[in-house]
């Protein structure tokens, strides 16, 4: 079983809603992952519009030891009075990957919503799944993360979710600095700079 | 039998060495995994900023 942290092994594919309101929980659980040793990857972060976008999902998801899949905003479209179903897709094919091959009978699936067993009502199929609520908090979030990564991968260096979130605040305080000196607002930061920011904040911040 | 009083014997006995407090060792974060894909700034940018950022926190530490 692979519990290193190879690219497989330390890798965690996000499946998440990708609106502005909920960027603050996406942003906690990319700072949890990095702060406690992993790789966030996400569909947000290829560029290349050639690549046919769940062709980009299905090779993320297999080269992921871990998944969060957040079931949170499967609810009904605005416009079109239908529910948005790329999350239970993702979920579904990341729950095949697992099933049929051999070499991913080791991933683990963190299963987020935001109300306790309010998936029963749209995906009863995942009954027997464990699924956990954030209730829209970005901390409730990130410990979570935090105590399923622990849990999961065995490691016993991952520090407490207090102290991650408390981290995460520092971080938070310092990142309007940052986007300034980079002339870019907040919004602006993709993916991928984002989760450069954090890796290489985490790696050098004094002491 | 007072401290570092001779033995029986005549040989004195070694002072008892006080022990240091134990302080518990400070835990170490997990090494940071870096992401892989390419950023659209180019990375040493944002490492400026960053760099920029602490040491504008480390000269406010000061005053």
């Amino acid at each position: 079983m692979a519990t290193g942290r190879g690219e497989y092994g330390g890798s965690v594919f996000i499946n998440c809603p990708f609106d502005a309101e909920y960027t603050p929980i996406f942003e906690a659980i990319v700072f949890a992952i990095h702060a406690a040793g992993f790789r966030a990857n996400c569909a947000r972060e290829r560029l290349d519009s050639s690549q046919i976008r769940l062709q980009k999902i299905i090779e993320l998801i297999a080269a992921s030891r871990f998944s969060i899949h957040d079931l949170s905003r499967t609810d009904l479209d605005t416009t079109n009075a239908l529910p948005r179903f790329n999350m239970p897709l993702e979920l579904g094919i990341d729950l095949g990957c697992k099933a049929y091959r051999a070499n991913r009978a080791d991933k683990s699936l963190l299963i987020f919503d935001s109300e306790q067993y309010r998936f029963q009502k749209f995906v009863s199929d995942l009954g027997g799944q464990d699924i956990h609520h954030h209730a829209n908090d970005p901390r409730l979030a990130m410990v979570r993360v935090r105590d399923w990564l622990r849990a999961e991968s065995d490691r016993v260096d991952i520090p407490g979710g207090s102290a991650m979130f408390g981290l995460y605040e520092a971080f938070r305080s310092e990142l309007p600095g940052i986007c300034d000196r980079l002339k870019l607002n907040l919004s602006e930061l993709t993916f991928a700079d984002f989760s450069f920011t954090v890796s290489w904040w985490l790696e050098n911040r004094p002491a | 039998m007072a401290k570092n009083q001779a033995s029986e014997s005549g040989t004195p006995k070694p002072a008892k060495r006080k022990s240091k407090p134990r302080i518990p060792p400070k835990h170490k974060w997990p090494k940071v995994l870096f992401p892989t894909e390419p950023t659209s700034i180019p990375p040493e940018k944002i490492i400026e900023a960053i760099r920029a950022v602490f040491a504008e926190r480390k000269a406010d530490g000061r005053k």
